[in-house]
C-alpha cells in the first residue's frame, strides 16, 4: 500500500517527473490511484491499459486526443492530461 | 507542462486519497463542483462548503474552501444561519439521498418553502453508505439494500419534485457519467439567486452495486450512460421509452426574490428606515 500524501507533496512529485523530461500527454499521480480503472474504460482512443499493479499505464501515448474524458472522470484527482489542445 | 487544475483547490494538509470507495460517483461530482467553481472565477475565500454527515458530506475536509461540517442533516439549517449573516458569500451545501431527505427532511423543504439563497448539491446514491448499506428515501421499490434483503417495499422520493413543489427556484439532475454535463448546471444553480438544488446521481459500486448486483463502478457508469436520456430529448419521446430512465437536465427555472433580500428589507422596516 502507497503512502498517503497530500496536495503539497503530489505536487512536488509530479513537477520533479516533468523536469525529469515527463513527456507522455496523460499524467497518472499513483500513490492516489485506487484501481477503479473508470479511465481506461471511457478513454475513447484506448489509450490507457492497466499494468501488473493495478494502476494505468499510458500504453498508446500517440493516440491521445487530449479530451480530458480521462481527468474529468477521475473520482481520485490522480489522472490528468498533461498537455492543453492546441486551438 | 499542465498540471491537474483541481489541485489549487485541495486542502493542504490533508493527506489523500480520500475515503471514497474505489469508483465512488462522489469523487466526480466533486471534481465537477471545483471546476464549476473555477469557471466562475470566484476565489476560495468567498466559498463556504456545508455538509452534513455521510459519505458525500467529507467533501468540505478536501476542498480547500471556508467549511463547515455539522451535524446529521442539518447542513442546510447551519447554511442558511451562514448566508443570512453574510449574503456576499456562496454557500454550497453537500448533502447524501438519506441526510437531505430522511434526516433532514424538515430543513430541505423548508428552505426550499423560505427560498433561502443556497445551491444545495444532493448525491443520490440510492443507499445510505457510511452506515453499511441501509435503503434510503431514494433506494427505487424492489431494490435491495442490507436492511432490505428481498428488497425495499417503500416507494422513493423524487428530490427534483419534491423541492419544486416546495417552492425551490431551480431544480435539476445530472450524472457522474456525464460529468460536464454536472459541471454545466452546478455552474447555472451557483449563480442563480434563490434556493437551487442540483442531484447528482452517484454509483455506489461497494454497498448499492453489489446489493443489487450491477457490478463494478465501470459498469454502473456504463449503465447510466444507456440510461439517461436528456429532458429536451424526453419531451419529445412516448412515455413508455421514458419510463424508468433518468432524466437531467434542468426542470424548473424561475426568478425569484430570495430570503436574504427579504429579510433585510425587513430589518430596515423594523429599524424605521
Amino acid at each position: 500500500m502507497a503512502k498517503n500524501t497530500d496536495v503539497m507533496e503530489a505536487r512536488l512529485t509530479i513537477e520533479e517527473d516533468f523536469k525529469k523530461g515527463y513527456d507522455l500527454p496523460v499524467y497518472v499521480y499513483k500513490p492516489w490511484c485506487k484501481s477503479c480503472e473508470i479511465c481506461v474504460a471511457f478513454c475513447p482512443k484506448n489509450v490507457l491499459e492497466m499494468g501488473e499493479d493495478r494502476k494505468p499505464i499510458v500504453a498508446r501515448p500517440d493516440d491521445c486526443i487530449l479530451c480530458k474524458q480521462c481527468e474529468i472522470r477521475c473520482p481520485d484527482l490522480a489522472i490528468f492530461v498533461t498537455r492543453e489542445k492546441k486551438k | 507542462m499542465r498540471m491537474h487544475p483541481s489541485y489549487e483547490m485541495l486542502r493542504p494538509g490533508k493527506k489523500f486519497p480520500h475515503v471514497w470507495c474505489p469508483g465512488c460517483g462522489h469523487g466526480i461530482v466533486q471534481g465537477a463542483i471545483i471546476r464549476a467553481v473555477q469557471k466562475l472565477g470566484w476565489s476560495r475565500d468567498e466559498m463556504v462548503m456545508v455538509s452534513g454527515i455521510g459519505c458525500s458530506s467529507r467533501m468540505p475536509v478536501y476542498v480547500d474552501f471556508n467549511s463547515l461540517h455539522t451535524a446529521h442533516g442539518r447542513a442546510i439549517a447551519f447554511a442558511t444561519g451562514v448566508k443570512l449573516h453574510n449574503p456576499k458569500l456562496h454557500v454550497i451545501v453537500i448533502t447524501g439521498d438519506g441526510d437531505a431527505l430522511a434526516i433532514g427532511g424538515n430543513h430541505f423543504i423548508h428552505a426550499a418553502r423560505r427560498n433561502a439563497d443556497l445551491t444545495v448539491i444532493l448525491m443520490n446514491n440510492n443507499i445510505y453508505g457510511m452506515t453499511g448499506g441501509q435503503y434510503s428515501p431514494t433506494t427505487p421499490i424492489g431494490k435491495r439494500a442490507s436492511t432490505a434483503p428481498y428488497g425495499t417495499a417503500e416507494r422513493d422520493f423524487d428530490p427534483c419534485a419534491l423541492a419544486k413543489a416546495a417552492g425551490a427556484a431551480f431544480t435539476a439532475r445530472g450524472v457522474a457519467y456525464n460529468a460536464l454535463e454536472l459541471e454545466k448546471l452546478i455552474e447555472t444553480a451557483l449563480t442563480k439567486k434563490g434556493f437551487s438544488l442540483v442531484e447528482a446521481i452517484s454509483p455506489c459500486p461497494t454497498l448499492y452495486g453489489r446489493l443489487n448486483k450491477e457490478g463494478n463502478a465501470v459498469k454502473m457508469l456504463q449503465w447510466q450512460k444507456a440510461n439517461t436520456i436528456n429532458i429536451k430529448a424526453a419531451e419529445k419521446l412516448p412515455v413508455d421509452q421514458v419510463a424508468g430512465k433518468i432524466i437531467t437536465g434542468i426542470f424548473h427555472d424561475v426568478e425569484t426574490v430570495p430570503y436574504t433580500e427579504i429579510y433585510d428589507q425587513i430589518i430596515k422596516k423594523a429599524q424605521g428606515k
